[in-house]
C-alpha cells in the first residue's frame, strides 16, 4: 500500500506551497526547479517505499531524542547528502508520511566550516596496517 | 606512551529521577586517559553519581620527537585526520584527538521539525501529496 504523504505545517507546507505556485506560473529559476523536481521525486519513492535505496533513509537518533518521535532524513539525490535533505515522521495516521522539514539551500562548504566541526564525535578506530617506516634523509647542505 | 581512545561521555541516572550527567571538563582534561562513562550503566543514587570509567587503550603506531620551526609549527607525521581538537595542560603536555566533520541540522531547519513535529503529535498535518499534479516533472529526465 503507498503512502500519503503530507505536510509539515505550517513551514514546509509555506515553502511547497510557494515553490508550487511559483511552478505554475513559471517564475521558477532553474535551481529552484531543479530542486522542486528531486523534492517531487523524493517524496514519490517515499510513498512508493521509505526504504528506497536511492533514498538512503535513516532515522537521526539526537533528533528522534528532541522531538520524542522517530524523525528520518532522506537524501534529494541518491548519495548525494549535499543536494539537499529532507526529514519526516510517520503518521498522522496508518500509512501516511508527514515531511516535518526541508533542508533546501545546505551552507556552502566552506561558509562557516567551522562550525560544523563536531566536538563531541571520535570515528571509530580504524585498524590499519602496520605504519610504514618514515624515510629517512640523508642530511644535506642547507641552502641559504 | 599509550594513546586512549574516548568515546561519548554521558551516565543514566535510575528510571525515577531521569538526569544525564557529562563528564566535567576538568575529568576531560585530567591527564592522558579520557574518562569514559558506561551509557548503560544504572548509576545507583547512593553511589553519587560516580563516573563508571574504562579505558581503551590504542596500539602506537608511531612515536617520534618533534621539534619546532621557527613559528612554532610541527609537522603531525601519521595523521590520519584532518581537524583535531587540542588540549595543553598545565605541564605542557599537548594532546590531540581527531575530530571529524558532521553535517549538522542547521538552526532554521530545525525549527521547521520541532514547528512541524509538535503540529503532528496534534494530529495536525498538511495536505496530502497529489503527484498527478507533477506529471511532467517525474518524467523528466535526470539532470
Amino acid at each position: 500500500v503507498p503512502f500519503v504523504i503530507r505536510k509539515g505545517v505550517p513551514d514546509v507546507e509555506r515553502i511547497w506551497e510557494d515553490l508550487e505556485t511559483r511552478l505554475k506560473a513559471g517564475t521558477l529559476d532553474a535551481d529552484e526547479r531543479i530542486f522542486l523536481k528531486r523534492l517531487v521525486k523524493a517524496a514519490h519513492h517515499l510513498s512508493q517505499n521509505p526504504r528506497h535505496p536511492g533514498l538512503q533513509s535513516h532515522e537521526i537518533d539526537d533528533l528522534s531524542r528532541r522531538a520524542k518521535v522517530k524523525v528520518w532524513c532522506s537524501y534529494l539525490q541518491n548519495n548525494a547528502p549535499a543536494a539537499g535533505r529532507i526529514f519526516w515522521c510517520y503518521g498522522p495516521g496508518q500509512d501516511e508520511i508527514t515531511i516535518v522539514g526541508i533542508e533546501p539551500h545546505p551552507e556552502d562548504r566552506k561558509s562557516r566550516g567551522y562550525e560544523r566541526v563536531t566536538l563531541s564525535a571520535m570515528p571509530r578506530e580504524k585498524k590499519k596496517p602496520a605504519a610504514e617506516q618514515p624515510k629517512t634523509k640523508k642530511p644535506g647542505k642547507r641552502k641559504k | 606512551m599509550a594513546k586512549v581512545e574516548t568515546a561519548e561521555t554521558s551516565a543514566v541516572a535510575p528510571a525515577r529521577k531521569p538526569v544525564r550527567k557529562k563528564a566535567s571538563a576538568g575529568a576531560r582534561k585530567s591527564g592522558y586517559i579520557t574518562i569514559v562513562v558506561d551509557k548503560d550503566h544504572l548509576l545507583d543514587e547512593d553511589v553519587n553519581y560516580n563516573y563508571v570509567a574504562r579505558a581503551i587503550v590504542s596500539d602506537v603506531v608511531l612515536e617520534r620527537d618533534v621539534r619546532l620551526d621557527s613559528k612554532k609549527r610541527a609537522t603531525l607525521t601519521g595523521a590520519e585526520f584532518d581537524h583535531y581538537h587540542m588540549i595543553v595542560q598545565s605541564d605542557g603536555t599537548i594532546v590531540l584527538e581527531p575530530r571529524v566533520l558532521a553535517r549538522p541540522v542547521p538552526p532554521r531547519v530545525l525549527a521547521m521539525i520541532d514547528s512541524s513535529v509538535e503540529n503532528l503529535q496534534k494530529g495536525r498535518a498538511g495536505k496530502s501529496i497529489d503527484f498527478a499534479e507533477y506529471r511532467e516533472l517525474l518524467d523528466e529526465d535526470d539532470e
